[in-house]
């Protein structure tokens, strides 16, 4: 079963946006650990997320799911799921399946903060 | 009858019984002790009693010679002076009386005629000794001891005396200017003495011992009984784990191999514990896949449509734990074949329901429309209410005009088709745009895209799912679409089913016996007039 580790911090001008970093690969048996670990940023009350993928190796169905079903969590408060630095791999898959449709994607940190910041 | 009792049946079932059977620990312990500490003593008492014999002997000679010096010291004067009986008389007075224990048998002095002067029996005063004894000691001028036989002289002995022989002690007595032998000292005792000495000593020895026996085999008892009883909590303990109570664990107490012992047993029960209900766990998880698997091989296709121009292949191998792929054909109307791959996301169970949901809801809407883009759409729209938020179905759905042979593609956020026209040596990837069914919930029924393609004679499709190009080997290496594309090409001009069976025979040449990592999904068409 493949690892996946996740480092987090705090970002944005009222350090309101959780920045999550994957490490490693997300497939059907540690997506739970994904989802949890998502629950718990929302629990912690930040509703602005950028899931940082420069890390990322590999990410199943499951892994995408994850996503999807947390995509209304975010919406709510205002918030949202964006994606940073994602490989060309997996954004090829993000692209085919449609996820880059739902979730915006973007090279770098700031852009996604700057969005942040401009409410989109 | 006693004879019919101890039959050799009998005997040899007694002796199975003591051999076999199992005792405590305790008795096994304690009857070592208890041999041991028995070994022992008779040991040191097989050891020390022959030189407490001979020490005894020797003090009981020792007495007997200083007895008769001192009588001999005390007679000079009865041998020399009439009248002078007086002194030895009290000497052999006091020596009686002082012989508690009845040893002394005679005491008396005679003089070198053999008369004798004083006895302690006074009848035998003044009378005349002629035995060669006598004869023997008048001549010695030392002292000396004789064993004699008891009726050597049988009047002078005891009324008790029951015993064997004498010790005859001598002591000459000399006068004390002249060192002239003028007489001799003589003092009989019982030989029987020293046994009953010995056997007095030993018998205390016996006694001291046993009672330190008894005492050291108690102790022992005790202490073998506390040094066991761990061990019998022990294997209490491990009666009731063996009996299944599993969360049982031992008190540590014991500061010795027994105590580690215990801490051994409690790690091992718990690391039991765990495996046990890490088993089960797996059980349930590999019975789930099992189901999830017989659920998923109700939904294959059971026939391959059978077509005078189109040579259809297709091959389905789920991957051991990840479930989620399918492939179907429509009979959409009396012209058009629908062909359809799609890959469920989820595992297990989960997966296998979507699929089910999935291809009840496609066939439903697929009968008698032709329009692959169009039915999607509306597939898309029955399934976001029944889905559960993240769950979703990449889908490519190509209709065919199995007279025309114009080919309608759509894909739901699935691979492309790969289609290698005519002679050209490279495949084109169909691949128009459509999110997974599922992820847009509000497509508002808006027609996802098509693309047309007119098919001839010699024209290759190739349907997959990322099982195939996204199959990872045991050295982390992806099997990629340009591999699957070149083993087709390479066999551009042979029978669907032979090409399949060349890129299954590659996949697990790739594999070379690793774990499949994801299903492997496959449809092969090929126009064949």
């Amino acid at each position: 079963m493949p690892d996946i580790k996740f480092t987090e911090y705090e970002s944005g001008k009222n350090k309101d946006i959780k920045v999550v970093v994957l490490n490693g690969s997300v497939d059907a048996y540690n997506s739970e650990m994904l989802s949890e670990k998502l629950e718990a940023v929302i629990k912690a009350g930040f509703y602005k997320v950028v899931v940082d993928c420069s890390k990322l190796n590999f990410i199943s169905s499951s892994g995408m799911g994850v996503f999807l079903a947390m995509e209304d969590d975010f919406l709510s408060h205002g918030g949202g799921l964006k994606f940073t630095a994602i490989p060309d791999n997996i954004m090829n898959v993000f692209k085919k399946v449609g996820l880059s449709d739902i979730f915006k994607t973007y090279a770098q940190e700031s852009q996604a903060l700057d969005d942040f910041n401009r409410g989109i | 009858m006693p004879h019919k009792f101890f039959n050799t049946q009998t005997r040899s079932e007694i002796v199975e019984t003591l051999l076999k059977k199992r005792t405590s620990i305790k008795v096994q312990f304690g009857f070592f002790i208890v041999l041991f500490a028995f070994l022992l003593v008779g040991i040191l008492l097989l050891l020390t009693l022959p030189e407490e014999k001979n020490i005894l002997t020797r003090e009981r000679e020792h007495l007997g010679q200083t007895l008769a010096g001192n009588l001999a010291a005390g007679s000079k004067d009865c041998l020399l002076l009439v009248g002078g009986e007086l002194s030895a008389l009290e000497i052999i007075d006091d020596m009686w009386k002082n012989d508690y224990t009845h040893d002394i048998q005679y005491i008396f002095v005679t003089d070198q005629d053999g008369k004798i002067v004083v006895h302690n029996n006074s009848r035998l005063m003044d009378s005349l000794l002629t035995d060669s004894l006598t004869q023997l000691t008048n001549r010695f001028r030392y002292p000396a001891m004789h064993h004699v036989d008891r009726f050597h002289y049988p009047t002078m002995h005891r009324d008790d005396f029951h015993g064997r022989d004498i010790l005859d002690f001598s002591h000459p007595i000399f006068e004390n200017v002249t060192k002239k032998k003028i007489g001799t000292a003589r003092i009989g005792m019982s030989a029987d003495s020293v046994k009953r000495l010995v056997w007095d000593a030993l018998k205390r020895v016996a006694v001291t011992s046993i009672i330190i026996l008894l005492i050291g085999v108690l102790a022992a008892m005790i202490w073998v009984r506390w040094i066991t009883r761990p061990i019998s909590d022990l294997a209490h303990g491990a009666g009731i784990i063996g009996a299944g109570n599993l969360s049982h664990r031992f008190k540590v107490d014991s500061r010795n191999e027994i105590g580690e012992l215990a801490g051994i047993f409690n790690k091992m029960t718990g690391d039991l514990d765990r495996a046990q209900k890490e088993l089960i766990a797996k059980r349930q998880l590999e019975h789930e896949i099992e189901l999830a698997r017989s659920i998923q091989a109700t939904l294959l296709p059971e026939h391959i449509p059978a077509l005078c121009n189109i040579d259809i292949a297709a091959y389905y191998r789920s991957a051991r734990e990840v479930g989620g792929d399918y492939y179907d054909f429509i009979a959409i109307d009396q012209e058009h074949l629908g062909v359809l791959i799609a890959d469920v996301s989820g595992k297990s169970v989960a997966a296998a329901f979507l699929m089910g949901i999935t291809r009840a809801v496609v066939r439903t809407l697929a009968v008698g429309d032709p329009s692959p883009g169009r039915v999607l759409a509306r597939v898309n729209a029955v399934l976001k209410t029944n889905l559960k938020k993240g769950m979703f179905v990449t889908m490519g759905y190509a209709v065919i005009n199995v007279r025309t042979f114009k080919i309608l593609v759509a894909s739901a956020g699935h691979n492309p088709l790969f289609y290698f026209r005519g002679d050209e040596p490279a495949a084109l990837p169909v691949n128009p745009p459509g999110s997974a069914l599922g992820v847009l919930r509000d497509t508002g029924g808006a027609p996802i895209a098509e693309e047309s393609y007119q098919l001839s004679k010699g024209d290759l499709l190739v349907y997959s799912t990322d099982g195939i190009c996204e199959a990872l080997n045991a050295q982390n290496e992806f099997y990629g679409d340009p591999r699957m594309l070149r083993i087709v090409g390479d066999r551009r001009t042979d029978t669907a089913e032979r090409i399949k069976q060349a890129l299954v025979a590659d996949l697990d040449a790739f594999y070379a016996g690793a774990e499949q990592s994801d299903d492997i999904t496959l449809v092969l068409l090929k126009i064949t007039a």
